[in-house]
């Protein structure tokens, strides 16, 4: 583990320095023009970028905190966003500033399933709630909370009350928790302009009220899909979207900017690693939210490993005698299963498969890598058995064994001897493997790195941090197979444990 | 006692059994011999099921193994096998191997187990392995330990596919000392052996194998000095075949001397029978056949050779077709000498084709 942290230090430093080489700094609009383009997926900008600077190259990327790294980093020149953000992200970071001319502005709306009766009931209420702050006031205090110092209002934002009864039911919201200050992370708590005005929406008309977030990009799936009611996060009407899902009346307008780099580009520096540990783990103790994000990695792995072991063990056992349908099946299921990636298979279960159920993320992400855990058991164990010689077989029958305590007593030890590398290298991946939940709203620990870095707009030590997280558990659970298959390995028994058993 | 009716098995290209019936008393020491693929190793393996018959069927002492759903485990603790290729339980010790059916199967107290089965690596000279792992022992070695494992379920019978075949030529001796020691014990063993030497020094009866079913069976002493029939006699005798034609069309000195090299060169024959080989040719086709064929048209002598790679002797046998030859005409012309000094039998026979067949045995 020592060594890590020069590493990292190194990393950091390199990172930091890569910045400084020959780039442009555009001063105004007219020169954004066929520079390079950042753009998260899923968002306006898309296409406002196409209508404004046709020429610019697009990059895409998945949150707001990329799109720093990219302008850092000299990966593109400049990215659009909501002005709100954008006066956001330039007070958090000294690297990025704004082009102060405005682009054009876009009118926020909650979104709803289209041709639902329940979700258009919903919607006519809600757009009667918009009509109603509106005119009593309500909304414009919460805009003067949020809007008018949004540093202000982020760093020093109260937690909300979300205790409210539930006498007409709960509503699910979809997010994505990465947008201050129209959705955020403070501490381990969401809030943000969006959430409070949709709790201050569920209090009055006595709705319960769930919020599940994900990417940006995964709100709208997660509206069509029936996931969730309604969704936000300060998503702009636009034609195309409008297709997809009904917009609630306009409760917000707001400019889209330009972000481009700052010419004097911060220095490498211990106390800037000391700062940025300082705004990434302790800041409104966030090393909570980073401990839940493990564990939902952590409960995820645990979950799908002994599932996965357990039903592999069983499908082998099962297709063992040769059973023509069984084996055919799985072997079928396997080159189905591993054929598609996995982050399309959550997707599918997630929004698809158990669209309308209310099985969360967690549970979906623990069905999928159990099942992958289950066929690549299944398929070690074939291989496994095969490696063992058909000679040991014959010996034990001839002495009398049956076929089952064959299989046991003789086959399966070995195999094991065999099974237990790979296994610990399928589990190892499959952990790995899991950083990819965030997709489908769950927030395990990769999800939450991302999290915070959208408030600290940190492009590294989040990362690196969780990389090294990763790699923690990674030592400890290749230390912890490494044990378990010791006790299997017939091998490192002692002598006198072998002459235990003889009670002599 | 084993009873095998009828016994036969198909595999999808080949019959290597085709019908086999015998029956094996308590106490037989049966050794099954044959060339390769006559179905020596399939008919032992049939005996404890590791193969399933095509059809016919194995009695062991009045319970029919091959009825379907016999619960197969409980003969094959009666009639054990120990393989070519050892088989040992490569994740157990030496000693776990030898006890381990006993304690798992049998029930046998460990303790007792444990005394038994050091007892019996004693006897195949294999207890100070008693933990080492298979892999860490040599050939021989292992094959000891297979036995003292088979040894250590207290069969009625035992059976060995080739159990030196795969060994050392060093190592066969300590094996087969272990294995002659248990024909002391009267156990019934049946065993596949291309060791002739071997067999014929261990087993009681001998099934010499071909054709699909057993071609002869005997004593020892029957099989391997007086062979009965003629497949068996060119296997006990291991002969070796060379043929050599001469006829009006002409033919070679030269190609004979060649062919002859090659084979001579191929079986490793003995350069006296050689020799003397050379000689009958020499002597009996140029020296007195060729001047009397010469005038006749449509000739052919032919010059047969069988030699015999395990007695290390040869029979000449030369055939005359169309071609007048008493080797009394011969009287005590030089190269008629020669030849009786050469051989040390000779008969002359004529058959009803009127070829003359003139037999030699070269020593």
């Amino acid at each position: 583990m020592l060594i890590l942290i020069p590493m990292l230090i190194a990393v950091v430093a390199l990172t930091s320095c890569a910045g400084s080489s020959d780039r442009a700094y555009p001063k105004s609009l007219d020169d954004l023009n066929g520079l390079r383009a950042g753009v998260v997926v899923g968002t306006i900008h898309d296409a406002v970028t196409q209508k404004h600077f046709p020429d610019s190259e697009i990059s895409y990327v998945n949150e707001y905190a990329d799109e720093i790294a990219a302008l850092q980093n000299n990966k593109i020149d400049y990215f659009l966003i909501d002005g709100l953000k954008a006066k956001h992200m330039a007070g958090q970071t000294d690297d990025v500033t704004t082009i102060e001319e405005v682009i054009q502005t876009q009118d926020f709306g909650f979104i709803f399933k289209k041709d639902s009766k329940e979700s258009d009931a919903l919607q006519a209420q809600f757009n009667e709630y918009i009509a109603a702050s509106e005119a009593d006031g309500t909304l414009e205090n919460l805009r003067h909370k949020w809007l008018d110092d949004t540093d202000y209002a982020v760093e020093h934002a109260e937690p909300l009350d979300f205790t409210f009864t539930a006498e007409n039911g709960n509503l699910n919201l979809a997010v994505c928790n990465t947008s201050p200050p129209y959705s955020f992370v403070s501490g381990t708590e969401l809030n943000g302009f969006d959430i409070e005005f949709a709790a201050m929406f569920c209090k009055k008309y006595g709705y319960g009220l769930t919020i599940s977030a994900s990417d940006f990009g995964g709100i709208i799936p997660a509206v069509v899909s029936g996931k969730c009611d309604f969704g936000a996060s300060s998503l702009s009407y636009t034609e195309e979207r409008a297709k997809s899902v009904d917009f609630s009346d306009c409760y917000q307008t707001s400019d889209i900017l330009a972000v481009v780099a700052k010419e004097n580009v911060s220095a490498f520096s211990l106390e800037g690693i000391k700062y940025s540990f300082e705004r990434t783990f302790i800041h409104e103790d966030r090393w909570k939210n980073v401990l839940g994000g493990l564990l939902t990695t952590l409960n995820i792995f645990v979950m799908s490993a002994i599932l996965g072991t357990l039903l592999g063990l069983v499908v082998y056992m099962l297709c063992r005698k040769g059973n023509k349908v069984l084996n055919k099946f799985f072997d079928a299921f396997t080159w189905l299963f591993s054929g598609i990636p996995m982050v399309v298979i959550l997707m599918i279960l997630y929004y698809i498969i158990f669209g309308k159920s209310d099985i969360s993320g967690t549970v979906v992400s623990i069905i999928a890598f159990g099942i992958s855990t289950m066929l690549s058991v299944y398929s070690l164990m074939k291989v496994s058995v095969l490696s063992i010689d058909r000679g040991q077989i014959e010996g034990a029958y001839s002495l009398g064994f049956t076929d089952r305590q064959t299989f046991w007593k003789i086959v399966f030890p070995q195999a094991m001897t065999q099974f237990m590398p790979n296994y610990k290298s399928t589990l190892v991946s499959m952990l790995k493997g899991t950083a990819i939940v965030g997709y489908i709203a769950v927030q395990d620990l990769t999800k939450i790195s991302d999290v915070i870095r959208a408030r600290t707009y940190e492009a590294f030590f989040p990362l690196i941090a969780t990389a090294l997280i990763y790699l923690a558990l990674v030592l400890i659970i290749t230390a912890f197979i490494k044990k378990v298959s010791i006790s299997f390995e017939p091998k490192k028994r002692t002598e006198e444990k072998i002459l235990k058993k003889y009670k002599l | 006692m084993i009873e095998v009716k009828h016994l036969r098995k198909e595999y999808p290209d080949v019959v290597p059994i085709k019908d086999m019936s015998f029956t094996v008393n308590d106490g037989d020491v049966v050794a099954l011999i044959g060339p390769s693929g006559t179905g020596k190793s399939t008919v032992l393996r049939m005996l404890n099921m590791l193969e399933r018959p095509t059809s016919g069927q194995i009695v062991v002492d009045g319970q029919d193994i091959t009825a379907p759903k016999f619960p197969l485990n409980t003969v094959r603790g009666k009639i054990a096998m120990v393989f070519q290729s050892f088989n040992l339980f490569n994740h157990m010790t030496v000693i776990e191997n030898v006890t381990y059916a006993p304690i798992e199967l049998q029930k046998v107290d460990p303790k007792e187990a444990y005394e038994y089965g050091m007892k019996l690596l004693e006897d195949v000279g294999m207890a100070q392995c008693a933990m080492k792992y298979p892999d860490q022992l040599s050939g021989g070695q292992k094959q000891r330990v297979a036995i003292a494992r088979t040894l250590a379920i207290k069969p009625d019978v035992i059976l060995f596919d080739e159990p030196t075949s795969a060994l050392d030529p060093t190592m066969v001796g300590e094996v087969e000392k272990v294995i002659q020691g248990l024909t002391e014990y009267k156990f019934t063993i049946l065993l596949v052996t291309h060791d002739m030497k071997f067999a014929e020094k261990v087993a009681t009866r001998i099934f010499y194998l071909d054709e699909g079913g057993i071609y002869e069976e005997g004593t020892p002493e029957q099989i391997f000095h007086n062979p009965q029939k003629e497949k068996t006699r060119a296997f006990i005798k291991q002969f070796r075949q060379f043929s050599c034609t001469l006829d009006s069309k002409g033919s070679d000195f030269l190609e004979f001397y060649s062919k002859l090299s090659k084979f001579a060169l191929k079986h490793d024959i003995e350069p006296a029978v050689r020799k003397s080989i050379e000689t009958l040719f020499e002597e009996i086709c140029y020296q007195i056949l060729e001047p009397k064929v010469k005038k006749s048209k449509g000739y052919e002598i032919k010059f047969d050779v069988e030699y015999s790679a395990r007695d290390k002797d040869a029979t000449v046998v030369v055939s005359t077709k169309d071609c007048e030859f008493n080797p009394d005409d011969e009287g005590d012309s030089i190269s008629w000498s020669i030849v009786k000094h050469a051989v040390d039998d000779m008969e002359i026979t004529m058959d009803d084709k009127g070829t003359n067949i003139l037999t030699m045995h070269i020593k």
